[in-house]
């Protein structure tokens, strides 16, 4: 992947792009916003990891800018307030993703490829977690490369807290995603879908959180 | 604190008491200068009395010798002989020039034959003649014959009396009149009191127009009293002056100087926590990021481990920054934070546990939730509720083994809510407990390590909602629980 990388951090800038090398990316990286942009026209770039603390023109103005001439570059955002409003100040201008200082370097990674991944459209649909793979089109499941059969309702369940990983779904978060509003559901289908979810895919997949909801590992890759 | 004061009854109390004093002044006044009045037209009164009785006296005197000098006369006229014919004559002579007669030619009409008036006991007379006879009384107690002449004051039968004597100086008749005091007291205090009772009868009535004039003088100061009130206890922005009298204007302006302070210093102090949390976070990210970058191709076991540790240590200074950072944000916020709220404390605990969770996943740590309701309102503040929650659990998983266990239990009793966080950790040994407990409570937790942060970070927001943590060991299990009892919102 060919990565642009505006901070104005020398240590931070070094240690990322190195470890961005390292994990087989292409780097090139700048330290202020006038020169970002300057990048962002003259290169053929797949993503742009944008510090919001840049020196002179700040990263906000890089991403307006970014916007105004209709670029469809992806933007991870790094920053370093934790405040809701910048985060969902950035993420309102046009940012894909957003990481908080001090990140981890393999978060990066994962967030870049689902970036790009999701701008690159529906044209690569399959939705990999560890050895699992989703197809969404068909709807086929396969585990280490052998097909796996699900209902279309543990298929639904499975998706969704894949696509979530990372997060704990509560029940009726999942009933609601699977059925609609008002669909009436036996109180305890969620429980034989996870269940038979167990059975196929192996038990440790799915963590139950008594009392709050269900939930899959963040994929390790 | 004791009461306030309170303007309007202030000067109620004050105005009425004015008019009070400044009515019972003009009462002593009136009093004076009737009771003066009154003397002299009730002494000239006396004085005139005695003059009329004088005048009544001589006049009958000076008719009865002039009859005596007629019957002499006629006596020597016509001859004694004459005289005898006629018994009535005989007689009138024998009583004229010879003075046998022996009653008072005056004599007071009977009070009982005609009607009167009840203050005629209070009026005495009395006429002595140049003999020492008493020719007439009147109401004079019989042992006291005494005459003083001009006016005197004297004690007659337990009562004062104002008296005035007079001697006729043809006859020398002696007059004397007098009337009791308690007359002239009662036509005194008839006067004053007629003169003043509308004006106490209008008292009330000036009580209540004060009262209104004086309510209707403070609605300005309400109706900035309301501003301020109706204001959102968060706010800082300035109250506009508009519609406030200028008494109350450098209040305002004292009142609108200070919470640009406060405004301002609160942002300063946003705005340090923000630079301090950039400035500290950059180069945190630069050595993790380092670190990780090296650990990607490193096939050495003993570089990989000593990267390893530093980025443990990188995301122990994390932790610890970030709880450095919500301390000085809830500082820096603890105005607003006071504002408590109804808040669904369930609703609090889910989203903590859907945030940090995953931590306790990754770890392969049981996660369970348990609450006797779907919905348990407690008096709180939301955000406040969540960093406690936080921090209980994150440090549940912390001390949690790989593999092991974290109940969370809310329950309600009858006015508390109790919110319990179990894990399957070491625990504390019980000595250690009351010590932590001890410096937990004295806010002295420095040497805690590792949770000397967070304790401080959990008695701010105990503090903040007048709750109540306890810590104690598990009784089925090896770990710790601590239990919150906060209040529920009624």
């Amino acid at each position: 992947m060919r990565i642009l990388l505006a901070e104005d951090d020398q240590q931070l800038g070094e240690g990322l792009s190195f470890g961005l090398k390292e994990l087989g990316h292409r780097v090139d990286w700048v330290q202020d916003g006038a020169s970002a942009l300057q990048a962002i026209n003259s290169e053929s770039l797949d993503v742009l990891i944008l510090d919001l603390g840049l020196p002179d023109v700040d990263g906000m103005t890089v991403l307006k800018q970014l916007r105004k001439q209709k670029s469809d570059l992806p933007v991870l955002v790094l920053t370093a307030r934790d405040t809701l409003e910048s985060r969902i100040e950035g993420l309102d201008l046009g940012a894909d993703d957003y990481v908080i200082k001090p990140f981890d370097l393999l978060e990066v990674n994962a967030r870049l490829r689902a970036i790009s991944r999701r701008r690159e459209g529906r044209s690569a649909p399959l939705i990999e977690h560890g050895d699992l793979i989703l197809n969404p089109a068909s709807r086929e499941v396969s585990k280490a490369g052998q097909p796996v059969t699900l209902s279309s309702y543990e298929y639904a369940v499975l998706e969704t807290l894949i696509t979530n990983s990372g997060r704990i779904l509560s029940r009726q978060f999942l009933e609601e995603s699977l059925y609609g509003w008002d669909e009436g559901v036996e109180s305890n289908a969620l429980e034989v879908y996870i269940h038979h979810l167990r059975k196929k895919l192996g038990k440790s997949l799915i963590k139950t959180v008594r009392g709050v909801g269900y939930s899959i590992k963040r994929s390790e890759a | 604190m004791g009461n306030p004061i309170s303007i309007r009854r202030r000067l109620l109390i004050r105005l009425t008491l004015a008019i009070v004093i400044s009515w019972m002044a003009a009462t002593g006044f009136v009093y004076i200068a009737a009771y003066t009045e009154v003397e002299e037209i009730y002494d000239a009164a006396l004085a005139l009395q005695s003059r009329v009785l004088a005048t009544l006296m001589t006049h009958e005197a000076e008719e009865e010798q002039k009859v005596k000098k007629d019957l002499q006369q006629l006596v020597q006229e016509l001859g004694p002989e004459l005289i005898e014919r006629s018994p009535l004559f005989r007689q009138l002579i024998k009583e004229y020039l010879n003075d046998q007669k022996e009653e008072d030619y005056l004599t007071l009409i009977d009070r009982k034959a005609v009607p009167g008036h009840r203050y005629e006991s209070k009026v005495a007379f009395m006429v002595i003649d140049g003999d020492d006879q008493i020719l007439l009384r009147y109401n004079m107690p019989a042992e006291d014959n005494t005459f003083a002449p001009g006016f005197s004051d004297r004690m007659m039968a337990g009562q004062l009396w104002r008296t005035f004597g007079l001697i006729e100086p043809t006859l020398k008749l002696r007059v004397q009149v007098g009337e009791q005091y308690s007359v002239r007291q009662e036509t005194v205090e008839y006067i004053v009191f007629n003169s003043l009772w509308p004006l106490f009868a209008a008292l009330p009535f000036i009580g209540l127009v004060i009262w209104f004039t004086v309510s209707y003088g403070l609605k300005p100061l309400q109706q900035v009293a309301g501003k301020v009130e109706q204001r959102d206890p968060n706010s800082l922005v300035p109250i506009s002056p508009d519609g406030v009298p200028q008494e109350v204007q450098p209040m305002l302006e004292s009142l609108n100087r200070l919470f640009s302070r406060v405004q301002h210093a609160l942002d300063n102090e946003r705005q340090f926590t923000a630079d301090a949390a950039h400035e500290l976070r950059t180069p945190l990210a630069a050595l993790k990021a380092t670190a990780q970058a090296k650990q990607i191709n490193e096939l050495d076991v003993d570089h990989r481990s000593f990267l390893s540790q530093i980025v443990k240590g990188v995301d122990r200074t994390s932790h610890l920054l970030e709880q450095l950072l919500t301390l000085a944000r809830m500082e820096s916020q603890s105005m607003t934070m006071k504002h408590l709220q109804p808040v669904d404390l369930c609703r609090q605990v889910l989203d903590v546990l859907s945030e940090i969770g995953p931590n306790a996943l990754d770890r392969e740590i049981g996660l369970a939730f348990e609450s006797e309701k779907e919905q348990i309102k407690v008096m709180g503040n939301a955000p406040a509720l969540q960093i406690l929650i936080r921090n209980l659990v994150d440090n549940a998983i912390r001390y949690t083994a790989t593999g092991g266990e974290i109940d969370i239990r809310v329950s309600v009793d009858t006015d508390k809510a109790h919110l319990i966080v179990e894990d399957s950790g070491p625990g504390i040994p019980d000595e250690q407990i009351s010590s932590l407990f001890q410096r937990f409570k004295r806010g002295n937790n420095t040497k805690t390590e590792g949770s000397g942060l967070g304790l401080s970070i959990v008695k701010r927001i105990i503090e903040l909602h007048q709750a109540r943590i306890t810590l104690t060991n598990c009784e089925k299990k090896s770990g710790l629980r601590v239990s919150i009892d906060l209040n529920l919102a009624m």
